[in-house]
C-alpha cells in the first residue's frame, strides 16, 4: 500500500523523467489503473506544455544588447581600479565579441 | 582586443583557471560565451529585458570577484546559474518590499518578442487570434508565477524553462534532491490550482 501524497510527488518526478527504472515502472502501472492519478498527470502535462510554449515564444528575441559588453567593460575597469588601488591600471579588460 | 584563438578552444572551467592565473582575456571569452545565456536566464525570472541585463552584468562582476576562490568542483555553468539565481532571488525580495511593476511584454525594451514567426523562419503570416491568445495567456502566466513563493517559483523556472535536472537544481539552490522533488511537486500543485481558476486549459 503506497501513500497517495507520495504518489503525487512521484508523479511530478515521473513527468520530468527523474525516476529510476523500477519506480518509473510503478508509476506507469499506477497510471493505467488509477484514473484520478491519470487525470492529474494529464493536467500537469498540459500545464507544462502551455508554459513551455509561452516561454519559448516570450524569449524568442531575448539576448544581450549591443551595449552589454561596453557597460560591463566600464564596470570591470572600476572594479579593477579598486582592487589594485590604482585606477586605470588594468589592461586587457576590453570585452570584444567574436561575433 | 580580440580574444586570442587559443582561449576560444578551452572549456569553461579551464578559462576560469586561466583568469585565476591573471589572464584577463579569459574573462572576455567567458562573457562572449555566456552573455546571451545569462540575460535569457535572468529574463526568465524577471520578464524584463533591461532588468535582466542589469542583473546579468552584476552576475559577471560577482564571477570576476570570485575568481580567486574558484575551484573546479562543479560545472562552470552551474556556478554561473547559482550566482544569477541568487541575484534574481534578491530581486524578488526587493520587489516584494516595493510596489510591483507590471510589465508589458511588447513595450519598454523596444523589442517585439511576439514576432516569433520571422525569427523562426516561418514565412506565413502570424495568426492574429493566436497572437492575442498567446499575449493574454502570457499575462496570466506572469501573474500566476508572481503569486508563487520565491522558492517554488525558482524551482519551477529552473526545471520548466531552463530544463535543469533535479540534481543540478539541488546544486544551484543548495538543497537536497528530495527537497527539490517536493518543492517542484508543490509548485506544480499550486500552479495547477491557480490555472484551474484563471485559465481554461485547452
Amino acid at each position: 500500500m503506497t501513500d497517495p501524497a507520495e504518489d503525487l510527488i512521484q508523479l511530478s518526478a515521473y513527468l520530468d523523467r527523474e525516476l529510476d527504472g523500477a519506480e518509473a515502472g510503478r508509476i506507469a502501472a499506477l497510471l493505467l489503473t488509477n484514473s484520478a492519478l491519470a487525470e492529474e498527470y494529464k493536467l500537469l502535462k498540459q500545464i507544462r506544455d502551455e508554459l513551455s510554449c509561452w516561454d519559448k515564444y516570450d524569449c524568442i528575441n531575448v539576448c544581450a544588447s549591443p551595449a552589454f559588453e561596453d557597460k560591463l567593460t566600464k564596470r570591470l575597469r572600476q572594479l579593477r581600479g579598486v582592487e589594485s588601488k590604482s585606477p586605470g591600471a588594468s589592461s586587457n579588460l576590453t570585452i570584444v565579441s567574436r561575433n | 582586443m580580440a580574444t586570442p584563438r587559443a582561449l576560444t578552444n578551452l572549456p569553461d572551467e579551464k578559462l576560469m583557471l586561466e583568469l585565476q592565473a591573471g589572464r584577463e582575456e579569459a574573462f572576455n571569452e567567458i562573457v562572449t560565451r555566456y552573455k546571451d545565456y545569462s540575460v535569457r536566464f535572468c529574463y526568465r525570472f524577471v520578464r524584463d529585458l533591461e532588468l535582466s541585463e542589469d542583473i546579468s552584468q552584476e552576475g559577471f562582476i560577482r564571477l570576476y570577484k570570485y575568481r580567486y576562490k574558484y575551484q573546479v568542483t562543479a560545472k562552470f555553468i552551474t556556478l554561473l546559474s547559482k550566482i544569477l539565481t541568487n541575484l534574481c532571488l534578491d530581486e524578488f525580495r526587493k520587489r516584494k518590499s516595493h510596489t510591483d511593476v507590471e510589465l508589458d511584454a511588447t513595450s519598454e525594451d523596444g523589442i517585439n518578442r511576439l514576432d516569433a514567426h520571422s525569427v523562426l523562419g516561418d514565412n506565413s503570416s502570424p495568426d492574429p487570434e493566436q497572437e492575442v491568445y498567446t499575449r493574454e495567456l502570457g499575462e496570466k502566466i506572469k501573474h500566476i508565477l508572481k503569486t508563487l513563493s520565491p522558492r517554488y517559483r525558482t524551482v519551477l523556472i529552473l526545471r520548466q524553462f531552463h530544463g535543469y535536472s533535479y540534481k543540478e537544481i539541488a546544486e544551484i539552490m543548495g538543497a537536497s534532491l528530495n527537497e527539490v522533488k517536493i518543492w517542484i511537486h508543490r509548485a506544480r500543485y499550486q500552479l495547477k490550482q491557480k490555472f484551474d481558476s484563471q485559465i481554461k486549459v485547452m
